[in-house]
Protein backbone atom coordinates (compact mmCIF):
# COMPACT_ATOMS: atom_id res chain seq x y z
CA UNK A 1 0.00 0.00 0.00
CA UNK A 2 1.32 3.43 -0.93
CA UNK A 3 2.16 6.25 1.48
CA UNK A 4 -1.09 8.26 1.70
CA UNK A 5 0.76 11.42 2.74
CA UNK A 6 2.94 11.67 -0.36
CA UNK A 7 0.27 13.10 -2.73
CA UNK A 8 -0.07 16.17 -0.51
CA UNK A 9 3.61 17.04 -0.59
CA UNK A 10 5.25 19.67 -2.77
CA UNK A 11 7.99 19.53 -5.38
CA UNK A 12 10.24 21.32 -2.91
CA UNK A 13 9.74 18.69 -0.21
CA UNK A 14 9.87 15.69 -2.56
CA UNK A 15 12.76 16.60 -4.87
CA UNK A 16 15.57 16.25 -2.30
CA UNK A 17 14.16 12.90 -1.16
CA UNK A 18 13.90 11.66 -4.73
CA UNK A 19 17.46 12.81 -5.42
CA UNK A 20 18.75 11.05 -2.30
CA UNK A 21 16.77 7.91 -3.29
CA UNK A 22 14.81 8.01 -0.02
CA UNK A 23 11.64 7.61 -2.04
CA UNK A 24 11.31 6.29 -5.56
CA UNK A 25 9.36 7.84 -8.44
CA UNK A 26 7.40 4.58 -8.65
CA UNK A 27 6.36 4.79 -4.99
CA UNK A 28 5.38 8.43 -5.42
CA UNK A 29 3.50 7.87 -8.67
CA UNK A 30 1.63 4.89 -7.20
CA UNK A 31 0.64 7.02 -4.20
CA UNK A 32 -0.76 9.70 -6.51
CA UNK A 33 -2.56 7.12 -8.69
CA UNK A 34 -4.05 5.53 -5.55
CA UNK A 35 -5.26 8.95 -4.40
CA UNK A 36 -6.81 9.56 -7.83
CA UNK A 37 -8.60 6.20 -7.56
CA UNK A 38 -9.86 7.13 -4.10
CA UNK A 39 -11.33 10.59 -4.76
CA UNK A 40 -11.72 11.03 -8.51
CA UNK A 41 -15.30 9.78 -8.40
CA UNK A 42 -16.19 12.88 -6.39
CA UNK A 43 -13.76 15.47 -7.77
CA UNK A 44 -13.76 14.52 -11.48
CA UNK A 45 -10.57 16.49 -12.10
CA UNK A 46 -9.30 14.34 -14.97
CA UNK A 47 -10.53 13.57 -18.47
CA UNK A 48 -7.84 10.90 -18.92
CA UNK A 49 -5.78 9.20 -16.24
CA UNK A 50 -2.55 7.91 -17.80
CA UNK A 51 -2.01 5.08 -15.32
CA UNK A 52 0.10 2.79 -17.54
CA UNK A 53 2.12 5.59 -19.15
CA UNK A 54 2.78 7.16 -15.75
CA UNK A 55 3.96 3.88 -14.22
CA UNK A 56 6.28 3.23 -17.18
CA UNK A 57 7.71 6.76 -16.95
CA UNK A 58 8.15 6.39 -13.19
CA UNK A 59 10.09 3.15 -13.64
CA UNK A 60 12.33 4.85 -16.21
CA UNK A 61 12.88 7.79 -13.83
CA UNK A 62 13.72 5.40 -11.00
CA UNK A 63 16.29 3.61 -13.15
CA UNK A 64 17.83 6.92 -14.21
CA UNK A 65 18.10 8.23 -10.65
CA UNK A 66 19.54 4.95 -9.37
CA UNK A 67 22.10 5.11 -12.20
CA UNK A 68 23.12 8.60 -11.04
CA UNK A 69 21.37 10.52 -13.79
CA UNK A 70 19.23 12.84 -11.67
CA UNK A 71 17.78 15.56 -13.93
CA UNK A 72 16.59 18.12 -11.39
CA UNK A 73 13.64 19.01 -9.15
CA UNK A 74 10.93 17.67 -11.48
CA UNK A 75 12.57 14.27 -11.96
CA UNK A 76 10.08 11.64 -10.87
CA UNK A 77 7.39 14.18 -9.91
CA UNK A 78 3.77 13.41 -10.98
CA UNK A 79 2.30 16.31 -12.97
CA UNK A 80 -1.22 16.83 -14.37
CA UNK A 81 -1.45 18.45 -17.81
CA UNK A 82 -4.48 20.49 -18.81
CA UNK A 83 -6.29 18.81 -21.69
CA UNK A 84 -5.57 21.79 -23.92
CA UNK A 85 -1.91 20.73 -24.28
CA UNK A 86 -1.09 18.20 -27.01
CA UNK A 87 0.17 14.90 -25.64
CA UNK A 88 1.64 12.47 -28.15
CA UNK A 89 -0.41 9.28 -28.37
CA UNK A 90 -2.85 10.43 -25.66
CA UNK A 91 -6.30 11.91 -26.31
CA UNK A 92 -6.39 15.71 -26.20
CA UNK A 93 -9.99 16.81 -26.25
CA UNK A 94 -10.07 20.40 -24.97
CA UNK A 95 -13.06 19.14 -22.99
CA UNK A 96 -15.15 19.13 -26.16
CA UNK A 97 -17.14 16.66 -28.24
CA UNK A 98 -15.51 18.31 -31.25
CA UNK A 99 -12.14 16.75 -30.38
CA UNK A 100 -13.47 13.72 -28.49
CA UNK A 101 -11.25 11.31 -30.42
CA UNK A 102 -8.30 13.53 -31.25
CA UNK A 103 -4.92 11.93 -30.53
CA UNK A 104 -1.96 14.24 -31.34
CA UNK A 105 1.15 12.83 -32.98
CA UNK A 106 3.41 15.16 -31.02
CA UNK A 107 3.72 16.80 -27.62
CA UNK A 108 3.16 20.46 -26.86
CA UNK A 109 6.41 22.34 -26.21
CA UNK A 110 5.58 22.51 -22.50
CA UNK A 111 4.97 18.75 -22.36
CA UNK A 112 8.28 18.16 -24.17
CA UNK A 113 10.03 20.29 -21.57
CA UNK A 114 8.31 18.57 -18.65
CA UNK A 115 9.20 15.12 -19.96
CA UNK A 116 12.74 16.31 -20.68
CA UNK A 117 13.03 17.37 -17.04
CA UNK A 118 11.91 13.89 -15.94
CA UNK A 119 8.36 14.78 -14.84
CA UNK A 120 5.78 11.98 -14.80
CA UNK A 121 2.60 12.94 -16.67
CA UNK A 122 -0.22 11.29 -14.69
CA UNK A 123 -3.17 12.52 -16.70
CA UNK A 124 -5.06 15.11 -18.69
CA UNK A 125 -6.84 17.52 -16.39
CA UNK A 126 -10.32 18.74 -17.23
CA UNK A 127 -10.80 22.12 -18.88
CA UNK A 128 -13.92 24.11 -19.50
CA UNK A 129 -14.74 23.36 -23.14
CA UNK A 130 -12.07 25.01 -25.32
CA UNK A 131 -11.15 27.17 -22.27
CA UNK A 132 -14.21 29.30 -23.04
CA UNK A 133 -15.71 29.58 -19.54
CA UNK A 134 -14.86 29.32 -15.88
CA UNK A 135 -16.83 26.61 -14.10
CA UNK A 136 -15.31 23.48 -15.74
CA UNK A 137 -18.09 20.89 -15.46
CA UNK A 138 -18.23 18.21 -14.15
CA UNK A 139 -15.22 18.97 -11.93
CA UNK A 140 -16.04 19.91 -8.33
CA UNK A 141 -14.17 22.01 -5.80
CA UNK A 142 -12.41 19.82 -3.19
CA UNK A 143 -13.06 22.47 -0.51
CA UNK A 144 -16.81 22.05 -1.02
CA UNK A 145 -18.04 19.52 -3.54
CA UNK A 146 -21.19 21.55 -4.13
CA UNK A 147 -19.08 24.38 -5.57
CA UNK A 148 -17.26 25.03 -8.82
CA UNK A 149 -13.48 24.75 -9.03
CA UNK A 150 -13.23 27.80 -11.30
CA UNK A 151 -11.74 27.57 -14.72
CA UNK A 152 -10.95 27.06 -17.35
CA UNK A 153 -8.04 25.13 -15.76
CA UNK A 154 -10.48 23.81 -13.14
CA UNK A 155 -9.26 20.22 -13.41
CA UNK A 156 -5.70 21.30 -12.61
CA UNK A 157 -6.79 23.39 -9.61
CA UNK A 158 -9.05 20.65 -8.23
CA UNK A 159 -6.44 17.92 -8.77
CA UNK A 160 -3.87 19.94 -6.81
CA UNK A 161 -6.26 20.70 -3.96
CA UNK A 162 -7.38 17.06 -3.73
CA UNK A 163 -3.85 15.62 -3.77
CA UNK A 164 -4.38 14.07 -7.20
CA UNK A 165 -1.06 15.43 -8.52
CA UNK A 166 2.01 17.23 -7.21
CA UNK A 167 1.97 20.01 -9.82
CA UNK A 168 -0.04 20.94 -12.89
CA UNK A 169 -0.11 23.05 -16.02
CA UNK A 170 -2.76 25.58 -16.97
CA UNK A 171 -3.56 28.14 -19.62
CA UNK A 172 -4.88 31.65 -19.05
CA UNK A 173 -6.67 33.96 -21.50
CA UNK A 174 -8.85 35.84 -19.01
CA UNK A 175 -7.75 34.33 -15.70
CA UNK A 176 -7.99 30.59 -16.39
CA UNK A 177 -4.91 29.78 -14.31
CA UNK A 178 -5.55 32.31 -11.53
CA UNK A 179 -9.31 31.80 -11.07
CA UNK A 180 -9.11 28.07 -10.24
CA UNK A 181 -5.99 28.76 -8.18
CA UNK A 182 -8.01 31.24 -6.11
CA UNK A 183 -11.09 29.01 -5.81
CA UNK A 184 -9.11 25.85 -5.01
CA UNK A 185 -6.60 27.42 -2.59
CA UNK A 186 -3.49 26.78 -4.67
CA UNK A 187 -0.89 28.87 -6.52
CA UNK A 188 -1.30 29.83 -10.18
CA UNK A 189 1.17 31.89 -12.19
CA UNK A 190 0.36 33.48 -15.52
CA UNK A 191 3.81 34.36 -16.86
CA UNK A 192 4.65 37.28 -19.13
CA UNK A 193 3.29 36.94 -22.67
CA UNK A 194 6.15 35.36 -24.62
CA UNK A 195 7.78 33.64 -21.63
CA UNK A 196 6.28 30.16 -22.20
CA UNK A 197 5.71 28.56 -25.60
CA UNK A 198 2.12 27.83 -26.67
CA UNK A 199 3.27 25.46 -29.42
CA UNK A 200 0.89 22.52 -29.27
CA UNK A 201 -1.65 24.31 -27.08
CA UNK A 202 -5.17 24.52 -28.51
CA UNK A 203 -5.77 28.27 -28.86
CA UNK A 204 -8.53 30.41 -27.45
CA UNK A 205 -7.25 33.85 -28.48
CA UNK A 206 -3.72 34.11 -29.81
CA UNK A 207 -2.91 37.58 -28.52
CA UNK A 208 -4.09 36.84 -24.97
CA UNK A 209 -3.30 33.14 -24.45
CA UNK A 210 -0.65 32.22 -21.89
CA UNK A 211 0.55 28.88 -20.50
CA UNK A 212 1.86 28.60 -16.96
CA UNK A 213 2.34 26.58 -13.78
CA UNK A 214 -0.22 25.66 -11.11
CA UNK A 215 1.23 24.33 -7.88
CA UNK A 216 0.77 23.93 -4.13
CA UNK A 217 3.37 26.55 -3.23
CA UNK A 218 5.15 29.56 -4.67
CA UNK A 219 8.46 27.73 -4.48
CA UNK A 220 6.97 24.99 -6.66
CA UNK A 221 5.68 27.56 -9.14
CA UNK A 222 9.24 28.87 -9.45
CA UNK A 223 10.55 25.36 -10.11
CA UNK A 224 7.87 24.55 -12.69
CA UNK A 225 8.17 27.89 -14.52
CA UNK A 226 11.92 27.40 -14.79
CA UNK A 227 11.28 24.23 -16.80
CA UNK A 228 8.28 25.49 -18.80
CA UNK A 229 9.83 28.81 -19.86
CA UNK A 230 12.09 29.57 -22.79
CA UNK A 231 12.31 30.74 -26.35
CA UNK A 232 10.68 28.49 -28.94
CA UNK A 233 10.76 29.38 -32.64
CA UNK A 234 7.58 27.31 -33.09
CA UNK A 235 5.66 29.94 -31.09
CA UNK A 236 6.51 33.27 -32.73
CA UNK A 237 5.27 35.11 -29.63
CA UNK A 238 8.03 33.73 -27.41
CA UNK A 239 10.85 36.12 -26.70
CA UNK A 240 14.51 35.18 -26.66
CA UNK A 241 15.44 36.46 -23.23
CA UNK A 242 17.28 34.58 -20.48
CA UNK A 243 15.23 32.40 -18.11
CA UNK A 244 16.39 33.19 -14.57
CA UNK A 245 16.86 30.57 -11.90
CA UNK A 246 13.72 31.69 -10.08
CA UNK A 247 14.48 29.67 -6.96
CA UNK A 248 17.37 32.05 -6.25
CA UNK A 249 14.91 34.97 -6.10
CA UNK A 250 13.01 33.41 -3.20
CA UNK A 251 14.98 35.11 -0.46
CA UNK A 252 12.02 35.78 1.80
CA UNK A 253 13.19 39.38 1.97
CA UNK A 254 10.92 42.11 0.56
CA UNK A 255 12.24 45.02 2.60
CA UNK A 256 11.95 48.13 0.46
CA UNK A 257 9.74 46.46 -2.17
CA UNK A 258 7.25 48.97 -3.57
CA UNK A 259 3.72 47.55 -3.77
CA UNK A 260 0.96 49.27 -5.75
CA UNK A 261 -2.50 49.57 -4.20
CA UNK A 262 -5.06 50.26 -6.96
CA UNK A 263 -7.38 53.19 -6.30
CA UNK A 264 -9.80 52.18 -9.05
CA UNK A 265 -11.21 49.04 -10.70
CA UNK A 266 -9.55 46.25 -8.67
CA UNK A 267 -11.30 46.93 -5.35
CA UNK A 268 -14.72 47.73 -6.80
CA UNK A 269 -17.68 45.33 -6.51
CA UNK A 270 -16.03 42.90 -4.12
CA UNK A 271 -17.54 40.49 -1.65
CA UNK A 272 -16.92 41.96 1.82
CA UNK A 273 -14.87 39.01 3.07
CA UNK A 274 -12.67 39.09 -0.04
CA UNK A 275 -12.14 42.84 0.29
CA UNK A 276 -11.15 42.61 3.96
CA UNK A 277 -8.95 39.55 3.53
CA UNK A 278 -6.97 40.97 0.61
CA UNK A 279 -6.48 44.30 2.37
CA UNK A 280 -5.13 42.36 5.38
CA UNK A 281 -2.72 40.54 3.09
CA UNK A 282 -1.44 43.84 1.70
CA UNK A 283 -0.97 45.06 5.28
CA UNK A 284 1.01 41.89 5.89
CA UNK A 285 3.28 42.72 2.94
CA UNK A 286 3.82 46.10 4.56
CA UNK A 287 4.62 44.32 7.81
CA UNK A 288 7.32 42.40 5.97
CA UNK A 289 9.04 45.62 4.96
CA UNK A 290 7.30 46.56 1.71
CA UNK A 291 5.96 50.07 1.17
CA UNK A 292 2.48 50.55 -0.27
CA UNK A 293 1.72 53.25 -2.87
CA UNK A 294 -1.51 54.20 -4.61
CA UNK A 295 -1.72 53.49 -8.35
CA UNK A 296 -4.54 54.08 -10.83
CA UNK A 297 -5.56 52.85 -14.27
CA UNK A 298 -7.53 55.50 -16.18
CA UNK A 299 -8.45 53.32 -19.17
CA UNK A 300 -9.59 50.14 -17.41
CA UNK A 301 -13.23 51.15 -17.83
CA UNK A 302 -12.87 49.97 -21.42
CA UNK A 303 -11.44 46.54 -20.56
CA UNK A 304 -14.76 44.61 -20.67
CA UNK A 305 -15.45 45.47 -24.31
CA UNK A 306 -11.76 45.35 -25.28
CA UNK A 307 -11.57 41.83 -23.86
CA UNK A 308 -14.85 40.67 -25.40
CA UNK A 309 -14.05 42.09 -28.84
CA UNK A 310 -10.48 40.77 -29.03
CA UNK A 311 -10.94 37.37 -27.41
CA UNK A 312 -14.26 36.49 -29.02
CA UNK A 313 -13.20 37.65 -32.49
CA UNK A 314 -9.99 35.62 -32.33
CA UNK A 315 -11.81 32.61 -30.86
CA UNK A 316 -14.53 32.78 -33.52
CA UNK A 317 -11.81 32.81 -36.18
CA UNK A 318 -10.30 29.58 -34.85
CA UNK A 319 -13.71 27.90 -34.45
CA UNK A 320 -15.39 29.24 -37.61
CA UNK A 321 -15.38 26.01 -39.58
CA UNK A 322 -16.60 23.84 -36.69
CA UNK A 323 -19.33 26.35 -35.87
CA UNK A 324 -20.64 25.96 -39.40
CA UNK A 325 -20.34 22.21 -39.57
CA UNK A 326 -20.68 20.97 -35.97
CA UNK A 327 -22.38 23.76 -34.09
CA UNK A 328 -24.60 21.42 -32.09
CA UNK A 329 -21.53 19.67 -30.67
CA UNK A 330 -20.66 22.74 -28.58
CA UNK A 331 -22.25 23.38 -25.19
CA UNK A 332 -24.53 26.45 -25.45
CA UNK A 333 -22.40 28.52 -23.05
CA UNK A 334 -19.47 28.05 -25.43
CA UNK A 335 -21.26 28.20 -28.77
CA UNK A 336 -23.14 31.43 -28.25
CA UNK A 337 -20.13 33.59 -27.29
CA UNK A 338 -18.31 32.15 -30.30
CA UNK A 339 -21.20 33.16 -32.56
CA UNK A 340 -21.15 36.57 -30.87
CA UNK A 341 -17.48 36.79 -31.89
CA UNK A 342 -18.52 36.78 -35.54
CA UNK A 343 -20.51 39.97 -35.12
CA UNK A 344 -17.66 42.38 -34.40
CA UNK A 345 -16.44 44.46 -37.32
CA UNK A 346 -12.82 44.80 -38.34
CA UNK A 347 -12.60 48.42 -37.25
CA UNK A 348 -13.91 47.48 -33.81
CA UNK A 349 -11.25 44.80 -33.41
CA UNK A 350 -8.50 47.23 -34.39
CA UNK A 351 -9.87 49.98 -32.16
CA UNK A 352 -9.95 47.47 -29.29
CA UNK A 353 -6.26 46.80 -29.96
CA UNK A 354 -5.53 50.54 -29.91
CA UNK A 355 -7.31 51.00 -26.58
CA UNK A 356 -5.51 47.91 -25.30
CA UNK A 357 -2.28 49.85 -25.87
CA UNK A 358 -3.60 52.68 -23.68
CA UNK A 359 -4.31 50.14 -20.95
CA UNK A 360 -0.76 48.82 -21.34
CA UNK A 361 0.51 52.36 -20.89
CA UNK A 362 -1.56 52.75 -17.70
CA UNK A 363 0.17 49.70 -16.25
CA UNK A 364 3.58 50.83 -17.50
CA UNK A 365 3.09 54.13 -15.68
CA UNK A 366 1.99 52.38 -12.48
CA UNK A 367 4.87 49.91 -12.67
CA UNK A 368 7.38 52.71 -13.12
CA UNK A 369 6.51 53.69 -9.54
CA UNK A 370 6.06 50.27 -7.96
CA UNK A 371 7.45 46.79 -8.56
CA UNK A 372 4.26 44.80 -8.02
CA UNK A 373 0.55 45.63 -7.92
CA UNK A 374 -1.58 43.86 -5.31
CA UNK A 375 -5.26 43.04 -5.84
CA UNK A 376 -7.83 40.32 -5.28
CA UNK A 377 -7.82 37.52 -7.87
CA UNK A 378 -11.59 37.07 -7.99
CA UNK A 379 -14.26 39.32 -6.36
CA UNK A 380 -15.81 36.38 -4.50
CA UNK A 381 -15.07 32.84 -3.31
CA UNK A 382 -16.17 29.77 -5.31
CA UNK A 383 -19.85 29.86 -6.19
CA UNK A 384 -22.26 26.93 -6.02
CA UNK A 385 -22.63 24.67 -9.03
CA UNK A 386 -25.45 26.07 -11.18
CA UNK A 387 -25.61 29.40 -9.31
CA UNK A 388 -25.44 31.92 -12.15
CA UNK A 389 -25.67 34.87 -11.81
CA UNK A 390 -23.96 34.94 -8.46
CA UNK A 391 -24.65 37.42 -5.66
CA UNK A 392 -21.69 39.64 -4.74
CA UNK A 393 -22.73 41.92 -1.92
CA UNK A 394 -26.00 43.49 -2.99
CA UNK A 395 -25.52 42.98 -6.74
CA UNK A 396 -25.73 39.98 -9.02
CA UNK A 397 -23.21 39.24 -11.74
CA UNK A 398 -22.72 36.43 -14.25
CA UNK A 399 -20.07 33.96 -13.06
CA UNK A 400 -18.01 34.42 -16.24
CA UNK A 401 -18.07 38.20 -15.88
CA UNK A 402 -17.24 38.19 -12.17
CA UNK A 403 -14.47 35.62 -12.35
CA UNK A 404 -12.52 37.16 -15.23
CA UNK A 405 -13.08 40.79 -14.12
CA UNK A 406 -9.87 41.28 -12.13
CA UNK A 407 -7.78 38.89 -14.21
CA UNK A 408 -8.28 39.97 -17.83
CA UNK A 409 -6.19 43.18 -17.61
CA UNK A 410 -3.00 41.12 -17.35
CA UNK A 411 -3.97 39.04 -20.37
CA UNK A 412 -4.08 42.19 -22.47
CA UNK A 413 -1.01 43.86 -20.99
CA UNK A 414 0.87 40.55 -21.04
CA UNK A 415 2.26 41.28 -17.58
CA UNK A 416 3.03 38.39 -15.19
CA UNK A 417 0.44 37.79 -12.46
CA UNK A 418 0.27 35.23 -9.68
CA UNK A 419 -2.60 34.12 -7.44
CA UNK A 420 -1.84 32.63 -4.03
CA UNK A 421 -4.03 31.83 -1.01
CA UNK A 422 -4.39 34.71 1.46
CA UNK A 423 -7.18 33.49 3.72
CA UNK A 424 -10.56 31.80 3.90
CA UNK A 425 -14.17 32.85 4.14
CA UNK A 426 -16.12 32.08 7.30
CA UNK A 427 -17.53 29.15 5.34
CA UNK A 428 -14.05 27.73 4.76
CA UNK A 429 -13.55 28.69 1.11
CA UNK A 430 -10.15 29.91 -0.12
CA UNK A 431 -9.53 33.54 -1.14
CA UNK A 432 -6.78 34.54 -3.56
CA UNK A 433 -4.31 37.43 -3.51
CA UNK A 434 -3.12 38.54 -6.94
CA UNK A 435 0.29 40.14 -7.52
CA UNK A 436 1.01 41.68 -10.93
CA UNK A 437 4.56 42.53 -11.94
CA UNK A 438 6.69 44.05 -14.66
CA UNK A 439 7.17 42.30 -17.98
CA UNK A 440 9.59 39.34 -17.75
CA UNK A 441 10.12 40.07 -14.06
CA UNK A 442 8.42 36.95 -12.72
CA UNK A 443 11.33 36.75 -10.26
CA UNK A 444 10.09 39.77 -8.29
CA UNK A 445 6.47 38.55 -8.41
CA UNK A 446 7.61 35.17 -7.06
CA UNK A 447 9.83 36.81 -4.41
CA UNK A 448 6.93 38.90 -3.08
CA UNK A 449 4.49 35.99 -3.19
CA UNK A 450 6.95 33.65 -1.48
CA UNK A 451 7.70 36.15 1.30
CA UNK A 452 3.97 36.47 1.99
CA UNK A 453 3.38 32.73 1.75
CA UNK A 454 6.06 31.70 4.24
CA UNK A 455 4.82 34.30 6.71
CA UNK A 456 1.21 33.10 6.53
CA UNK A 457 -0.40 29.80 7.56
CA UNK A 458 -2.75 29.41 4.62
CA UNK A 459 -0.97 26.83 2.50
CA UNK A 460 -0.80 24.42 5.41
CA UNK A 461 -4.60 24.02 5.29
CA UNK A 462 -5.82 21.05 3.33
CA UNK A 463 -9.14 20.62 1.52
CA UNK A 464 -11.50 18.45 3.59
CA UNK A 465 -11.89 15.67 1.05
CA UNK B 1 -36.87 28.49 -54.95
CA UNK B 2 -35.65 32.07 -54.66
CA UNK B 3 -34.05 33.80 -57.58
CA UNK B 4 -30.25 33.74 -57.55
CA UNK B 5 -30.03 37.50 -57.26
CA UNK B 6 -31.86 37.44 -53.90
CA UNK B 7 -29.61 34.84 -52.33
CA UNK B 8 -26.70 35.36 -50.03
CA UNK B 9 -23.36 34.17 -51.36
CA UNK B 10 -23.13 31.21 -49.01
CA UNK B 11 -26.77 30.23 -49.51
CA UNK B 12 -26.14 30.28 -53.23
CA UNK B 13 -23.10 28.04 -52.93
CA UNK B 14 -24.96 25.61 -50.71
CA UNK B 15 -27.95 25.52 -53.05
CA UNK B 16 -25.79 25.18 -56.12
CA UNK B 17 -23.82 22.41 -54.45
CA UNK B 18 -27.03 20.56 -53.67
CA UNK B 19 -27.98 20.78 -57.31
CA UNK B 20 -24.68 19.22 -58.33
CA UNK B 21 -22.97 22.28 -59.76
CA UNK B 22 -19.30 21.93 -60.63
CA UNK B 23 -16.42 23.72 -58.92
CA UNK B 24 -15.74 26.34 -61.62
CA UNK B 25 -19.41 27.23 -61.74
CA UNK B 26 -19.43 27.71 -57.96
CA UNK B 27 -16.49 30.07 -58.10
CA UNK B 28 -17.91 32.34 -60.77
CA UNK B 29 -21.61 32.24 -60.09
CA UNK B 30 -21.60 34.01 -56.69
CA UNK B 31 -19.84 36.97 -58.21
CA UNK B 32 -22.56 37.28 -60.78
CA UNK B 33 -25.19 36.81 -58.12
CA UNK B 34 -23.76 39.54 -55.93
CA UNK B 35 -23.03 41.80 -58.87
CA UNK B 36 -26.68 41.73 -59.81
CA UNK B 37 -27.57 43.61 -56.64
CA UNK B 38 -27.48 47.36 -56.73
CA UNK B 39 -24.88 48.64 -54.24
CA UNK B 40 -26.89 50.33 -51.52
CA UNK B 41 -26.15 51.04 -47.85
CA UNK B 42 -28.18 47.95 -47.09
CA UNK B 43 -26.40 45.54 -49.45
CA UNK B 44 -22.92 46.87 -48.71
CA UNK B 45 -23.35 47.19 -44.96
CA UNK B 46 -20.57 45.07 -43.42
CA UNK B 47 -22.83 42.69 -41.55
CA UNK B 48 -22.50 38.98 -41.08
CA UNK B 49 -24.05 36.82 -43.74
CA UNK B 50 -27.00 35.21 -41.97
CA UNK B 51 -25.98 31.83 -43.33
CA UNK B 52 -22.62 32.16 -41.56
CA UNK B 53 -24.41 32.03 -38.23
CA UNK B 54 -25.11 28.35 -38.01
CA UNK B 55 -27.70 28.76 -35.28
CA UNK B 56 -31.44 29.26 -35.34
CA UNK B 57 -33.10 32.65 -34.93
CA UNK B 58 -34.39 31.45 -31.57
CA UNK B 59 -30.85 30.60 -30.43
CA UNK B 60 -29.61 33.86 -31.88
CA UNK B 61 -32.19 35.65 -29.78
CA UNK B 62 -30.26 34.56 -26.68
CA UNK B 63 -27.38 36.68 -27.93
CA UNK B 64 -29.50 39.80 -28.16
CA UNK B 65 -28.50 41.06 -24.73
CA UNK B 66 -24.80 40.56 -25.37
CA UNK B 67 -24.99 42.10 -28.82
CA UNK B 68 -26.95 45.09 -27.52
CA UNK B 69 -24.39 45.60 -24.75
CA UNK B 70 -21.47 45.35 -27.17
CA UNK B 71 -23.10 47.83 -29.60
CA UNK B 72 -23.29 50.43 -26.85
CA UNK B 73 -19.78 49.70 -25.58
CA UNK B 74 -18.26 49.66 -29.07
CA UNK B 75 -19.79 53.06 -29.76
CA UNK B 76 -18.03 54.34 -26.64
CA UNK B 77 -14.82 52.55 -27.60
CA UNK B 78 -14.71 54.36 -30.93
CA UNK B 79 -14.72 57.65 -29.05
CA UNK B 80 -11.66 56.79 -26.95
CA UNK B 81 -8.79 59.10 -27.99
CA UNK B 82 -6.05 56.80 -29.24
CA UNK B 83 -3.87 59.34 -31.06
CA UNK B 84 -1.74 58.00 -33.89
CA UNK B 85 -1.15 54.60 -32.34
CA UNK B 86 -2.19 51.27 -33.78
CA UNK B 87 -1.42 47.58 -33.45
CA UNK B 88 2.22 46.63 -33.92
CA UNK B 89 3.55 44.41 -36.64
CA UNK B 90 4.11 41.10 -34.91
CA UNK B 91 7.46 40.56 -36.59
CA UNK B 92 10.25 39.66 -34.21
CA UNK B 93 13.82 39.42 -35.45
CA UNK B 94 15.45 36.00 -35.19
CA UNK B 95 17.35 35.39 -31.96
CA UNK B 96 20.72 37.05 -31.85
CA UNK B 97 22.34 35.73 -28.70
CA UNK B 98 20.07 32.94 -27.54
CA UNK B 99 18.40 33.55 -24.20
CA UNK B 100 18.85 30.18 -22.59
CA UNK B 101 18.51 29.28 -18.94
CA UNK B 102 20.67 31.16 -16.44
Amino acid sequence: MSDAKLPFETIASLAPRLRRKEISPVELTDAVLDRIAAVEGKVKAYLTVMRDEARAAAKAAESAIVAGNYLGPLHGVPVAVKDLFYTRGVKTTAGSKILANFVPDHDAAVVERLKGAGAIIVGKANTHEFAMNTWTPPTRNPWDLERIPGGSSGGSGAALAAGECIAATGTDTGGSIRIPASFCGVVGLKPTFGRVSRHGVIPLAWTADHAGPMTKSVEDAAALLRVMAGYDPRDPATVDVPVPNYARALSGDIKGLRVGMPTNYFFEGLDKEVDETVRKAIKALEGLGASVHEVSFPHLGSIPIVHACIVLTEAATYHEKWLRTRGDDYAPDVRFPLEWGKLFMGIDYVQAQRVRELIRQDFATALSKVEVIAAPTVPMAASKVGEDPVAIGTTKELVISATIRLNRPSNHTGLPAISLPCGFTAGGLPIGLQLIGRGFDEATVLRAAHAYEVSSPWRLKRAPI
Amino acid sequence: MKKQSDMSRRRFIVTAGTLGATGPALRSAPVRAQGAKAPTKETLRPVVDAADLAITDEQLGKLAGAVGWSRGELAKLREVETGLGGPANGYLPPPANGGGHE
